[in-house]
């Protein structure tokens, strides 16, 4: 459902994206682990048309994403690391807006904006303008509108962060159904805790590059670590070394 | 507040120095188009300055009163420029969260964001003035001391300037619940409106122009003594420099002293003022969030016709809703009409003897309108593309491709645009009685250029987008919108130039249209100048969204 092949990004001197060669067949949620600026935000950027590319291809659901990007976009929905969203509009507003450009059916999106509001404890802020909206609140309202136009490919780049216990609750609990309803999810999370649970493959992405790529299992397997995917990500990217430091403080 | 600045010089620092060498070459690029295009100005100043020097026995005067009137102008932009951009700078800017919950003094803060609002709300006046009062001086044969005090007097002026327009959002933040801030805007638009009127009434420039009018040259000399405005820091100034000028530098002098009291004592009395009641202010404004009208499911976009398309729709209904909304916004519509109703005023009130006059007036007005035109592209299309804000996402990662997008921004500029245009020759052409060929004439050539205008607005918007910037008058000062300004201008230019073509032969046969091949190539020099300049700045626009990551 969604598949890479070299692609690669490069600004002036820095290569953000190494040669990605990916396969993710659908149904499946993929987390890319990865420490901060190892170039998780430019992938989903560039699968989701956001950026182009400098060389390479990434398709979506059959779809290239440079050379038939109306087809890609129309299947795939995005959840961004932040969730700006228009503060002068209302957020049934925005909920309408994401619609129609989606051209999702008005009578499914008078049903189902009611039902997506209660889902998310959003239903009385409808009517106040975004800009009175606190981070999390945002982070729901985005992602209500990507359940709204039904995507079959969601790239989700940090979508814990921000909300509370029982929203990140319902949030797992969404992803979990959508996987089992056929969609396929590309996250990129830093809550490992969260990627060990949902993901049912997971890629480590060092400095642009993917340098391991499988289950939880497979990775502890090749780290020759037991314990939590946290130990194994650490043991993978060398993230332990600061264990030295810590003894100054 | 060292602290403060010295962050502001880094950030400067790091822009100039951290930059690529891309970055270099279009920085360059731009120096150089500004330095031309302030040696144009620079040109043109002192072209009109010797002519009026040169008129005789009343030449010095009217060079003093036109510096007392550019002053006058500069010195009530700068006031509408700092009281609009304070209330984001002051009250809404995204850093002032973190700053109010450091061991800095309100007072500091104010300070800070007062400097900032005064630098941002009068560079670009200032830069203006510096070839304006360049050519002044070289046509008044003046030495270095008169560079040396206009250069140092120029700063309390704006810093005056941008003291009232603070104070004056500093005033009404205070009157006005924070939930009402629409409605302080509309009252701050309509002492701004008033405050154009009293403009032009103390500038009178059409007596000026209607020298025949008033019977003795005494009486014409004695309206040109006359003060503009006196109690004005503008008239403080001009006298400084003017008198300076002609040798009375006992009375520059005293000017000068007034200016700086004046300056230093507004100055303090805003950070006292300050002090006091701008952390209320502040604190009001973070409660200032708006309740939308709770209204049926599927009602959203009732303003735009369904006609346009489900996508279509519901994009220029977002731009709407959100225009509505946004008081930066339309506060400055509210400007606009005044100046729309000033301008037909003038026209109406000008004196036009000659047939020679009036054709001559009626081809201007072409390009007047044109000019118009051009600023309200430049404050209402340009930005179109920037203001879709850090949301631009939203709208990329849609099926949406980019040439809708940029079309949709087109759409929603060019119908009010045309309308406007549209208006204001068909009304000026009534009040100057021109013939059926400039009536003709002059509808093509404005519905072109609001076409034309309305394009090139959202190609350059597009070339330089400035998603980060937290107003509208950010985005219209930034390097991009005055790039934009100056290609819009050089267009408005160009088409009157090649139309000068075309009206000289009807003025000589009265005729029309004449078929000479001089007409011929002036009609198709138009055409191709109206298609590039519609066509260029959106390709390249397009291809610099497409590269760039946003």
């Amino acid at each position: 459902m969604i598949k890479t092949e070299g692609l690669m990004k490069r600004f002036q001197s820095v290569v953000a994206v190494d040669r990605l060669d990916l396969d993710i067949p659908a149904g499946e949620i993929f987390g890319f682990l990865g420490p901060n600026g190892a170039g998780k935000t430019t992938t989903v950027k560039l699968m989701t048309g956001l950026l182009r590319p400098s060389a390479g291809r990434s398709w979506v659901g059959g779809f290239d994403v440079q050379t038939h990007p109306k087809e890609a976009k129309k299947i795939m929905g995005l959840v961004p690391d932040q969730p700006y969203v228009y503060p002068h509009l209302t957020g049934i507003e925005f909920l309408r807006f994401i619609g129609d450009l989606y051209e999702v059916d008005l009578s499914y999106q008078k049903k189902k904006i009611p039902e997506l509001l209660e889902m998310f404890e959003l239903n009385d802020m409808g009517s106040e303008l975004v800009e009175t909206f606190s981070h999390g609140m945002r982070q729901k309202l985005v992602l209500a509108g990507v359940l709204l136009h039904q995507p079959k490919v969601l790239f989700l780049d940090e979508p814990m962060v921000g909300l509370d216990p029982k929203s990140a609750r319902l949030v797992k609990d969404v992803f979990q159904r959508l996987s089992q309803s056929g969609v396929t999810l590309f996250m990129c999370t830093h809550v490992l805790e969260i990627a060990e649970r949902l993901c049912h493959r997971v890629g480590i992405v060092q400095q642009g590059r993917l340098t391991r790529v499988g289950t939880v299992a497979d990775l502890r397997a090749q780290a020759s670590r037991s314990g939590t995917l946290e130990d194994v990500f650490l043991a993978l990217t060398g993230g332990d070394q600061y264990r030295d430091l810590l003894r100054f403080l | 507040m060292t602290l403060l600045l010295r962050v502001q010089f880094l950030k400067l620092k790091n822009w100039i120095t951290r930059g690529s060498w891309g970055d270099r070459v279009k920085a360059a690029g731009f120096a150089l188009l500004g330095l031309l295009f302030l040696s144009g100005i620079h040109w043109s100043f002192y072209r009109f300055l010797t002519v009026i020097r040169n008129v005789e026995i009343i030449g010095e005067l009217l060079l003093i009163k036109i510096l007392a009137m550019a002053f006058m102008t500069g010195f009530f932009m700068i006031v509408f420029s700092s009281t609009i951009a304070s209330f984001s700078t002051l009250f809404f800017a995204r850093d002032l969260s973190m700053l109010v919950h450091t061991p800095l003094s309100y007072r500091t803060l104010f300070g800070f964001k007062s400097l900032e609002t005064t630098v941002f709300a009068s560079w670009i006046m200032v830069l203006v003035l510096v070839p304006f009062l360049a050519a002044f001086g070289q046509v008044l044969g003046q030495g270095v001391i008169f560079y040396i005090a206009a250069g140092v007097l120029i700063f309390p002026f704006a810093g005056l300037a941008s003291a009232v327009g603070i104070g004056l959002s500093l005033l009404l933040m205070r009157l006005f619940p924070a939930r009402r801030v629409r409605e302080a805007m509309l009252v701050l638009a309509v002492v701004m409106g008033t405050g154009l009127f009293l403009w032009v009434r103390w500038l009178a420039p059409a007596q000026f122009l209607r020298a025949d009018t008033l019977e003795f040259v005494i009486q014409y000399i004695t309206l040109l003594k006359a003060p503009t405005a006196p109690y004005l820091p503008s008239y403080w100034l001009a006298q400084a420099l003017g008198q300076y000028a002609q040798g009375n530098e006992a009375v520059a002098a005293r000017y000068a002293a007034l200016l700086l009291g004046v300056s230093v004592v507004a100055g303090a009395g805003l950070l006292w003022v300050g002090q006091h009641v701008y952390y209320t202010g502040w604190a009001s404004a973070q409660e200032a969030g708006r309740r939308g009208k709770v209204r049926p499911i599927g009602n959203e976009w009732r303003w735009v016709p369904p006609i346009m398309g489900r996508r279509f729709r519901a994009y220029l209904g977002k731009d709407l809703a959100i225009f509505r909304r946004d008081s930066n916004q339309w506060s400055q519509l509210l400007m606009l009409v005044s100046i729309v109703a000033i301008y037909l005023i003038s026209i109406r009130k000008l004196p036009l003897d000659t047939p020679f006059l009036k054709a001559l007036i009626s081809f201007l007005n072409i390009g007047m309108v044109g000019f118009v035109l051009a600023s309200v592209a430049l404050r209402f299309v340009f930005p179109a593309v920037s203001v879709e804000g850090k949301s631009w996402w939203a709208l990329r990662a849609s099926p949406m491709s980019l040439w809708e997008i940029l079309w949709g921004k087109f759409l929603s500029g060019v119908v009010p645009i045309a309308v406007m245009g549209g208006t204001l020759v068909w009304v000026s052409n009534i009040f100057l009685g021109v013939d059926s060929f400039v009536v003709r004439l002059s509808n093509v050539t404005v519905l072109a250029m609001a076409v034309t205008l309305s394009a090139m607005g959202v190609g350059f918007g597009a070339l330089f987008p400035r998603f980060e910037m937290e107003n509208v008058a950010q985005i219209q000062t930034s390097p991009g919108g005055l790039l934009f300004m100056v290609t819009a201008l050089f267009y408005v230019g160009a088409t009157l130039a090649l139309e000068a073509v075309l009206m000289r032969g009807h003025y000589f046969s009265g005729r029309g249209l004449i078929r000479s091949d001089e007409s011929l190539y002036a009609v198709a020099a138009l055409v191709a100048l109206n298609a590039s300049a519609f066509a260029l700045p959106l390709i390249l626009g397009k291809s610099h969204l497409e590269r760039a990551d946003l």
